[in-house]
């Protein structure tokens, strides 16, 4: 399978909400201490979402939805990543541009 | 200036635009008070778009010449040039001042770089400070592996160095570690020679358990005030025999042994201790605090060799230059409290692992976990067992906004050498070694990585986020990003790669000398591209990590460059004054002069 990117994704979402991602450099504190115990959430997502791999993200819907927003990432984060921030920024995302809400 | 030429200057805001500080209002009324320039532009008034019309600009106001000021003026140098030509002009006379080049941050660094450019001599030569006379003893201050080349250097020259240490023996860090990455070399085989040869040059005379006063004077002629701590142990009659500490009641955890271990209050920091004496540490000894003992005085085989009330003395020398290399503390683990270390007992700092690794600590080479001594301390013996499973956690206390933002650049390479002695020791125990991003930038650090991928020790891309309890065990919590597996290893003992932080004392140095710091609180040298030795501060260089993060070669390369600056102030009989005295006026006033 081939994986598609979209180099405007990040530009594309950008009126949807304050987001930070770029700040993100990849660490995985935030998926080690998160809840959820999925090894998506949440620094996978901010991968996606920063290469725009547009699949990966529609077909991570149920991670996405999954996050708590408890912040227990946040709490971690060495790089000052709004996580839970740019959570409801993908979300948005979807809602607007999948389910067209 | 041969001949007056009508100039026009152009701003570019090209690169990152302009820093906060400088203000272009300024510098416009500033250069309009030069007569031969005829228009100032900033990137709005001119459309350099429109060559005919930029052209016409020029063309209507007779200029001859064009300054472009900025970030990166070099890009705008062929379309002022075209202009210029196509007005039947020289178009050779396009002159750049770039902010960049120069580290131009505020306005009036802006307005010399551009008078300069206006008189059309070079920077470097209008502020070049004014020499003086140079005495030519120098100091160090700080006996790490830094202080140590520095001062050899300039020793072997021929010429006097006072090599100032803060503890009773030079060797700073390196003398603590068993082997140095990324080739394996033991280190006191390198460093101890040294050590020595320091002890017995006829040229450096050692002021150790010492510290700076004050400094007064100028580049070329510092006098500093040495305070000369009471060591109660005459260093020159001292035969180091060690029975004084046999019988002294007095102790504290050993600082070389990083506190794995209790010394004495009368105490040798360790047995290759340049000085070779013992010396007495006033906040363990029972005679100082409570004026009972003096079990060490009665058991002395040589006459009047302990004075236990001998008190500080002070010194003044007169010095030409100052090195300074006062180096690192090491990241305090209990500030990062996820981690458990001061609650877990058997997660260790990668100091307390180098000397329970060394041959010399206080395991003699063995890896055991921490247990109490008979005093309730917490401390390593070689009968306690040892760890059948290992972790190693990068970046501890560095790359991290809740601590410090910088990589401490050698943690990476000390934890696959640390890595590769666990297994070295332990041929059966796990290795795991997690991080964010290996650093293994210098020669053959690259090899050395692979080579330990080689041995068997499970490096994981992934950084380690908590170290909990569980059932007897450290439970160790990361994700594995290549495998994207979530890891939760069990561990018999933790080890925290932890980053290099500046001594507090950097602050006072700093107001001592004069010398500026970063905002980590780093010295800061005077140029990191050009100049990474010297400092703000004439007659004052830098050296080692008390200059930022680095490891041994890089440490000693650049104690051998500022060793090279003292020889060459001395041998000329000159020094440069500070470029901090500088002002405006007077590089402006020169650069008049030389045009
Ligand atoms: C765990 C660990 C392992 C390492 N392993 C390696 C390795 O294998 N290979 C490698 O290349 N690098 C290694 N490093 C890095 C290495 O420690 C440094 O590069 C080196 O020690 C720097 O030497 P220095 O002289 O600048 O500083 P230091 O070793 O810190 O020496 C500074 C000296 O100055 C003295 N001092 C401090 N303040 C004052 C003052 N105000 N007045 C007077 N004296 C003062 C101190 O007492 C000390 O003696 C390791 C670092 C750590 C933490
Ligand atoms: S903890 Fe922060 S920096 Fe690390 S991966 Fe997660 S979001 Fe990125
Ligand atoms: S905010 Fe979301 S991603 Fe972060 S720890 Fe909570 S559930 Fe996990
Ligand atoms: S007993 Fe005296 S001579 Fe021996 S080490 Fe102690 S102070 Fe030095
Ligand atoms: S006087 Fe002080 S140093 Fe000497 S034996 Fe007593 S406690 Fe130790
Ligand atoms: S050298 Fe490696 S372990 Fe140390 S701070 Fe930098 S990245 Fe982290």
């Amino acid at each position: 399978m081939t994986t598609r990117v979209d180099p405007g994704f990040m530009k594309k979402v950008k009126g949807l909400g304050d987001q930070n991602m770029e700040m993100c450099f990849n660490c995985s504190k935030c998926t080690a201490i998160c809840p959820m115990d999925t090894n998506l959430l949440p620094r996978s997502l901010f991968r996606y979402a920063l290469l725009g791999m547009t699949d990966k993200i529609k077909a991570e819907q149920e991670s996405i939805y999954s996050c708590l927003l408890c912040k227990l990432c946040e709490e971690s984060c060495p790089r000052g990543v709004k996580i839970a921030d740019n959570v409801r920024l993908l979300r948005s995302y979807l809602n607007r541009d999948v389910f067209n809400i | 200036m041969a001949e007056q030429k009508l100039t026009g200057i152009y701003f570019c805001d090209t690169g990152n635009g302009h820093a906060k500080d400088i203000d272009i209002n300024e510098i416009k009324t500033y250069l309009q008070t030069l007569r031969e320039v005829v228009s100032v532009w900033e990137p709005k008034e001119l459309d350099l778009t429109n060559f005919e019309e930029t052209k016409k600009k020029l063309e209507n106001l007779k200029i001859e010449r064009m300054i472009i000021a900025g970030q990166t003026p070099g890009v705008f140098k062929a379309f002022f040039a075209r202009a210029l030509n196509a007005n039947g002009k020289n178009g050779e006379e396009v002159v750049l001042a770039s902010f960049k080049e120069h580290l131009v941050v505020n306005t009036q660094q802006a307005k010399t770089i551009l008078t300069c450019a206006f008189y059309g001599v070079s920077f470097t030569l209008a502020a070049m400070p004014e020499e003086t006379e140079v005495h030519p003893d120098t100091l160090v201050i700080g006996g790490g592996i830094a202080g140590i080349q520095a001062s050899l250097e300039i020793a072997d020259a021929g010429q006097k160095v006072y090599l100032l240490e803060k503890t009773g023996t030079i060797g700073g860090h390196m003398a603590m570690f068993d082997k140095t990455f990324p080739t394996l070399d033991c280190a006191a085989c390198i460093l101890t020679p040294k050590m020595v040869e320091v002890g017995q040059h006829a040229n450096i005379e050692m002021l150790t358990y010492s510290e700076v006063k004050s400094v007064s004077g100028g580049p070329g002629n510092y006098k500093v005030k040495v305070l000369k701590k009471a060591r109660r142990v005459n260093v020159n009659t001292c035969i180091g025999c060690g029975t004084c500490a046999e019988k002294c009641p007095g102790r504290a955890s050993s600082e070389f042994d990083a506190g794995t271990t209790m010394r004495k209050a009368i105490y040798i920091p360790f047995a290759q201790a340049v000085p070779n004496k013992y010396l007495i540490d006033e906040d363990a000894c029972l005679y100082v605090k409570k004026g009972k003992c003096s079990a060490c005085v009665k058991v002395c085989p040589v006459p009047d060799c302990i004075n236990l009330d001998e008190k500080d003395a002070e010194i003044e020398i007169t010095v030409g230059n100052i090195i300074v290399s006062t180096g690192f503390k090491p990241f305090d683990a209990k500030r990062a409290e996820q981690f458990g270390y001061g609650r877990f007992p058997n997660v260790v700092t990668s100091l307390e692992l180098e000397r329970l690794i060394n041959a010399g600590g206080p395991t003699s080479g063995e890896i055991t976990f921490r247990s109490k001594d008979k005093f309730g301390n917490w401390v390593f013996t070689a009968d306690s067992e040892s760890p059948k499973s290992v972790a190693i956690v990068h970046c501890v206390g560095s790359r991290d906004e809740h601590y410090n933002k910088y990589c401490s650049t050698v943690c990476c390479m000390y934890s696959l050498k640390l890595a590769h002695l666990v297994k070295e020791k332990l041929p059966e125990t796990e290795v795991h070694e997690y991080y964010i991003d290996m650093r293994a930038f210098g020669k053959g650090y690259e090899e050395f990585y692979n080579r330990i991928k080689d041995e068997g020790i499970n490096v994981v891309r992934g950084s380690t986020v908590k170290v909990e309890e569980e059932d007897g065990k450290l439970l160790v919590k990361s994700q594995d990003i290549h495998g994207l597996k979530l890891l939760k290893q069990h561990v018999d003992m933790v080890v925290l790669a932890v980053g290099l932080e500046p001594r507090e004392e950097t602050k006072d140095l700093s107001q001592i000398l004069g010398v500026s710091t970063t905002e980590d609180g780093w010295f800061k040298e005077l140029s990191s591209v050009t100049d990474p030795v010297n400092t703000n501060v004439g007659g004052v260089a830098v050296a080692g990590v008390c200059h930022g993060p680095k490891d041994i070669p890089d440490t000693v390369a650049q104690a051998s460059a500022a060793a090279s600056r003292v020889i060459q102030s001395i041998i000329q009989g000159k020094i440069k004054k500070s470029v901090k005295d500088m002002r405006f006026e007077e590089v402006a006033a020169k650069a008049k002069q030389q045009s």
